[in-house]
């Protein structure tokens, strides 16, 4: 069974969102909605749940009618998605328990009891459920959003930057989860968010979406790397530079104190911005002295921080730069702050935006 | 000390709230959330006794419930007595006068709620009934709250309404404010002190019991 959408929603102000894509429903999978913030990713999410009307187009899971022109939209209660938002938006007046089981009214007793304790010890909430909503911590809060939108067995879960209230301990350690518990539970998932790293980390499909329309459909890497996207989308490391060279094809910027070879996207600008995706950074030891190679740079490990599945490496190479690497090359690395490595930055990882004088 | 009168003011505004509040809890579900072409209309319809003159309210009350009205006529038919100037009627023109006073602070309590909560519960299958009477309402207790004392306290005071539908038949329409009136008028001043303090310490009671609860720590409303 598939979900097929193909819809419009304009808004006094902002663009027109037009969205059309097709989702498979009953395994796991999660789909990343992405793309810079206003660009109406929630307005897509929302129509998916029957939280907003769209103006125009279709909605279809299966045989289910969720949006057609002329009929009444079929109501988010019978659409049997769970929402989880960007603020938890627990009910205050109830227990965390009662938070998770109040998608199941209706179920049996036992079952429902059931059902609670297996979400809870799922999603660890043991220590917390029979407190009130209100006196748990922000990222327990976002647990337990969770757990309640998983706990009617939703053929859908739509995540609205369910991690951007958090602060990063308590956003990473829930990412790390997520993928894990959606897979367990064989519930797919869409995601939106404006983090190019956590699309990486989670997605494994990406719907990149720019002034109102999804402008591009695929692997997260693949939709990243092409490079106009990336640009709209603001991925990377983003570093002013000054062109000192052109030749063949490639430019020499120098950025801060190093001088990086680049793709020329063309033109005769003197200024530009360079965006270095922390996917095209690799780290490696190695004797220190010989530099001849292009864009590599002798750099000093600032900070290692986790990201889901991946390692965010802060460095300082006469410049400020990121590596996104996984955790196998880190421990076989054995990296960690204050130590000298050298980073090779692949030219192609490198998106010149040239600023018009 | 006109004690028939105060009991007969207590046991009409406890049966007018009971008969009020139901009635205000399905009626301020639309006027907090509707959206429909009628709402501004009953809107006004609700507030009306609010700043209507009570004679004028009263009066149409004596129209619509009165022996030539169907209300009147099928209440008389079905009993054998008359609504107007029976403690019945008085009951249906305190629901009518008071609702305001219900449903103001309960709607706009209603208002409060954070629209997210309500569209997380439909997302988990509540349906228009199950937001409002599972989250919606709870959420907003001290309007609702608020309402009751606020609409009992009024309807232990009215009394141009109930003049108008009632009368002064002592134990059936003799209310404290219309006995104070009576008392007054046949310059027995003691008589209306006595029954006016024991007014004022009621209005004060309930004042300062609205005071206390609102006070009262519940961070979530």
């Amino acid at each position: 069974m598939g979900l097929k959408a193909r819809f419009t929603k304009r808004f006094a102000s902002g663009p027109v969102i037009e969205a059309e894509f097709e989702l498979e429903l009953g395994s796991f999978g999660l789909t990343v909605l992405f793309g810079p913030s206003g660009c109406g990713k929630t307005t897509v999410l929302r129509c998916l749940a029957g939280l907003e009307r769209p103006d125009g187009g279709w909605i279809q899971a299966g045989e289910e009618l969720w949006f057609h022109p002329g009929r009444s939209p079929m109501p988010s209660a019978r659409r049997g998605i769970g929402y989880v938002f960007q603020e938890s938006a627990l009910f205050p007046h109830l227990s965390v328990a009662g938070n998770i089981a109040f998608g199941l009214q209706g179920w049996p007793r036992a079952e429902r009891r059931a059902r609670v304790a297996e979400l809870v010890q799922l999603m660890g909430l043991e220590e917390i459920a029979e407190r009130r909503a209100l006196e748990v911590s922000g990222g327990q809060k976002q647990r337990v959003a969770l757990a309640r939108a998983l706990a009617p067995r939703p053929r859908l879960v739509l995540l609205d930057e369910p991690f951007a209230s958090l602060d990063r301990a308590a956003a990473d350690l829930l990412r790390h989860n997520l993928r894990q518990i959606l897979q367990t539970l064989g519930v797919p998932a869409i995601l939106v968010t404006h983090d190019p790293q956590e699309a990486l980390a989670l997605g494994d499909r990406m719907l990149l979406m720019a002034e109102g329309r999804i402008i591009r459909d695929g692997a997260p890497a693949e939709v990243l790397s092409a490079s106009g996207d990336a640009a709209q989308a603001g991925i990377g490391e983003v570093l002013r530079a000054r062109v000192v060279e052109r030749k063949e094809g490639m430019l020499v910027l120098e950025v801060g104190s190093v001088l990086l070879f680049a793709p020329d996207p063309g033109g005769a600008f003197r200024e530009a911005y360079a965006c270095i995706r922390g996917e095209g950074v690799s780290l490696e030891q190695g004797p220190h002295g010989h530099m001849s190679q292009r864009n590599r740079l002798a750099a000093t490990i600032l900070q290692i921080e986790p990201l889901g599945a991946l390692r965010r490496v802060r460095l300082d190479a006469g410049m400020p730069l990121e590596a996104v690497i996984t955790t196998w090359a880190c421990e076989d690395l054995e990296l960690a702050p204050g130590q000298q490595v050298h980073v090779l930055i692949k030219a192609s990882a490198i998106q010149v935006i040239p600023i018009e004088a | 000390m006109d004690w028939e009168a105060i009991r007969l003011s207590l046991r009409l505004a406890a049966s007018s709230v009971c008969l009020l509040a139901p009635l205000g809890i399905l009626l301020a579900w639309p006027l907090a959330y509707g959206c429909f072409r009628g709402r501004v209309f009953l809107e006004a319809v609700t507030s009306i006794p609010l700043v209507l003159p009570p004679t004028v309210l009263g009066f149409y009350l004596i129209v619509a419930l009165g022996p030539l009205s169907p209300v009147g006529a099928a209440w008389e038919s079905l009993t054998g007595s008359r609504l107007v100037f029976s403690f019945q009627g008085l009951l249906l023109a305190q629901v009518v006068t008071n609702m305001p006073f219900f449903l103001q602070p309960l709607v706009a309590s209603l208002g409060g709620v954070d629209r997210k909560l309500l569209e997380v519960a439909s997302t988990l299958g509540s349906g228009r009934g199950g937001v409002y009477f599972r989250v919606a309402l709870p959420l907003a207790w001290r309007g609702l709250v608020s309402g009751l004392i606020l609409s009992f306290a009024h309807a232990i005071g009215e009394f141009g309404v109930v003049l108008m539908v009632g009368g002064n038949l002592p134990g059936k329409t003799r209310t404290a404010s219309i006995a104070i009136f009576d008392q007054v008028q046949s310059f027995d001043m003691a008589g209306a002190n006595r029954t006016a303090l024991v007014l004022l310490g009621f209005a004060f009671a309930v004042l300062a019991a609205t005071a206390w609860l609102r006070a009262r720590e519940r961070p979530w409303a």
